[in-house]
């Protein structure tokens, strides 16, 4: 047997693991080695001395200690009988209740940011009323940033929008029907089929408004207008323009931007806000079809109770007063109003009640009788001014200018005992006539003259109602109570 | 003896067996869990304390490899023994133990002079709890053997430790390390030559001046 081959089977002579024969033959073959009898030596030497070391005593409470770190670890029985869906359902109901309270405590206690013209004690007094559930907690619509999510109003413009078409009243009822543009004319037979009954209420939607402002009205809306749909739409979209600050005078985006970024109802309120700036440049024709229509008429009335200083706490008390006896519900002014005024601090302090706040105003859903009942209250401290809401108030339109500090002039006031001016403005006698669709059937022309029929309503109904609902201190309901919407302001003098 | 046949003797316990227990447990009896551990924590914790060379440590730690069992025995399929599969994660957790951890360690730093910072200049200063004077005066001969194991590479020490202080077979051993069996034996017969050599080299320090320095537990 070789060396190398005794070498490789010295383990196995060591460990034992050979049969007696084996061994002996193997450890025969050893002898003829003394380096590798010495070898085999060290093996059973080594595996004795490592046989020395298998008693280990072992360590007291070693099992206890390893039992609690097993119940430390995992779970305990209790719990594991229950199963894991069960826990975790268990585990989402709760979770939903905490949010579900924490979202109510937020709701009940307004945040101390909350715009309002209150004071602080002012604010205290209508927590406790709001609390005890006179005044509903407004303020959950204060983290609302689309307008849309406003349901009150935008239920409110709808409610109207759907007795009315809004893109005739507000483009006939401010300035007439001047005759279409060369360009307009031309539109039908550009567009083909259906486009020539789109053209016929596209064209005087391109008509100047009060002072010279052109109001647009691509084709996109005019046919929204005549097949009455997307009304509610307008209605949250006009609202949403409320809340969108306007450019400062002559900062129009450019076109490219604001067909990127700006809102339709934007791009609309920008141009009616530039109401006499003078006569608009002629539009394109691909401007005229990407501009939007003008916005329905708004119902939001900006209120304005220019007071005595030193009678400001008293008007406030009587406004807080008042508004927690009849339960009225207050909410925060939309943020972002659309005031081109905001660029003037000393307009801003005018408009901020000139506390210093920041706060604009409170908006405050009243009835018709509850908005005459705090005219006549506010009247009592001093002066009432009443204006449109910016965003949805067209350039000039019976005696208002678009917007006051807008457009250069003085707020235009509510005389103490006289109604507000109506808000419908003129209406024309006549539509412009329509042209019949091209190649229109009898079908199509029933269809128009129900429109223009229809639309003879209108003005008869909206000439019966001269301020169309639309806003006014005092004004007597003409059917069941509906709720105005008021942004008040306290002025101090 | 064979080592194989004793470590055969214990996979046979009386009562249920290890795949029994183990079923038992993997169905939510705990008690049964509780079995295996009465069962093999004191190879567990011989296997661990050879291994780290302190008693504090090797508890520590055999109680990690049975929490690791209780919660990994989800993933035990089976396939090996029960004492195979625990004395691999045993192995495994006393490995990570003896592996040095930056920072863990107290350092020695130098101040002043060189460049760098000062972390640039510390030197951690390796555990020595591996101490065979510890115990010379009760067991000495067992302590000197215990000490001269903790001399060894860690590989050596672990072959050593399962082959001859644990009596487990080179297959069982193969599969607990991780290693062909030809490796495993190879690796054993030189860890053998060289346990026996230091501990010669132990013997005749220890004659000379009457304990086993500890300084010699870090000579290699």
């Amino acid at each position: 047997m070789e060396r190398e081959e005794i070498r490789a089977r010295l383990m196995d002579l060591a460990d034992g693991v050979l049969s007696a024969e084996e061994a002996r033959r193997l450890e025969a073959e050893v002898r003829r080695h003394p380096d590798l009898a010495h070898e085999l030596e060290a093996l059973r030497e080594a595996i004795r001395l490592a046989g020395r070391l298998r008693e280990t005593a072992l360590p007291e409470g070693l099992s206890a200690s390893i039992r609690a770190a097993i119940d430390a670890t995992v779970r305990p029985r209790s719990v594991r009988a229950i199963p894991l869906w069960l826990a975790g359902s268990a585990a989402a109901a709760v979770l939903a209740l905490v949010v579900g309270y924490l979202l109510l405590v937020r709701a009940d206690s307004p945040a101390s940011g909350d715009r309002t013209v209150l004071s602080r004690a002012d604010r205290e007094a209508g927590d406790k009323v709001r609390e005890s559930g006179a005044i509903r907690p407004a303020e959950t619509w204060r983290a609302k940033e689309d307008a849309r999510g406003e349901p009150e109003l935008a239920e409110e413009l709808a409610e109207k929008a759907t007795s009315l078409d809004l893109l005739k009243r507000s483009e006939k009822s401010l300035a007439g029907a001047p005759p279409a543009a060369p360009e307009d004319a031309a539109a039908p037979r550009l567009a083909g089929k259906g486009s020539a009954r789109r053209a016929g209420l596209a064209a005087p939607a391109q008509d100047k408004v009060g002072a010279g402002e052109e109001p647009p009205a691509p084709e996109r809306e005019a046919r929204d207008a005549e097949d009455g749909r997307s009304l509610e739409r307008k209605a949250g979209v006009a609202l949403g323009s409320q809340r969108r600050a306007a450019p400062a005078e002559g900062q129009d985006a450019p076109a490219g931007a604001a067909k990127k970024r700006v809102p339709e109802t934007e791009t609309r309120a920008r141009k009616l806000y530039r109401g006499g700036a003078g006569p608009a440049r002629p539009k394109t024709r691909s401007e005229r079809l990407e501009d939007p229509a003008p916005p329905p008429p708004s119902s939001v009335l900006h209120v304005a109770l220019d007071v005595e200083a030193p009678r400001l706490d008293a008007a406030r008390e009587a406004l807080v007063r008042f508004l927690q006896q009849n339960g009225v519900v207050v909410r925060p002014v939309p943020a972002a109003p659309l005031r081109q005024e905001r660029a003037d601090p000393r307009s801003r302090l005018e408009e901020d009640g000139g506390d210093r706040t920041g706060e604009r105003g409170i908006q405050i859903l009243l009835t018709e009788e509850q908005a005459s009942r705090l005219e006549g209250l506010l009247r009592q401290f001093g002066s009432v001014t009443s204006s449109l809401a910016p965003a949805a108030r067209p350039a000039e339109h019976a005696g208002l200018p678009a917007h006051p500090a807008a457009a250069g002039a003085p707020r235009a006031p509510v005389e103490d005992g006289k109604p507000a001016p109506p808000l419908g403005g003129a209406v024309p006698a006549e539509l412009p006539p329509r042209e019949p669709a091209r190649g229109g059937d009898a079908a199509g022309e029933a269809r128009e003259r129900e429109r223009q029929k229809s639309s003879a309503e209108l003005r008869r109904e909206e000439a019966k109602d001269a301020d169309g609902g639309t806003g006014g201190l005092a004004r007597t309901p003409a059917r069941a109570p509906k709720l105005r919407t008021w942004i008040l302001v306290l002025r101090p003098r | 003896m064979d080592p194989s046949a004793a470590s055969n003797e214990t996979d046979r316990p009386a009562g249920p067996s290890d795949a029994e227990l183990v079923a038992s447990a993997r169905g939510g009896d705990r008690a049964a869990f509780d079995r295996l551990v009465e069962r093999h924590q004191d190879r567990i914790y011989g296997l661990v304390y050879r291994f780290l060379g302190d008693r504090e440590r090797a508890a520590d730690t055999t109680q990690d490899v049975f929490v690791k069992a209780y919660v990994g025995l989800a993933r035990f399929r089976g396939e090996a023994a029960f004492a195979t599969w625990i004395y691999r994660i045993a192995v495994n957790e006393a490995r990570s133990r003896l592996r040095p951890k930056r920072g863990a360690g107290p350092k020695l730093v130098f101040v002043g002079g060189g460049g760098g910072d000062e972390e640039d200049r510390a030197v951690e200063i390796p555990d020595r709890t591996y101490e065979p004077t510890r115990r010379i005066g009760q067991q000495e001969t067992a302590a000197r053997i215990h000490g001269v194991l903790g001399t060894l590479d860690p590989e050596d020490r672990e072959l050593i430790v399962l082959r001859d202080v644990q009596g487990l077979g080179y297959e069982e051993i193969a599969r607990i390390v991780d290693r062909p069996l030809g490796t495993v034996k190879s690796t054993l017969h030189r860890a053998r030559l060289k346990f026996v050599e230091r501990y010669r080299q132990a013997e005749r320090g220890a004659g000379s001046t009457g304990v086993l320095r500890k300084d010699q537990g870090a000579l290699k």
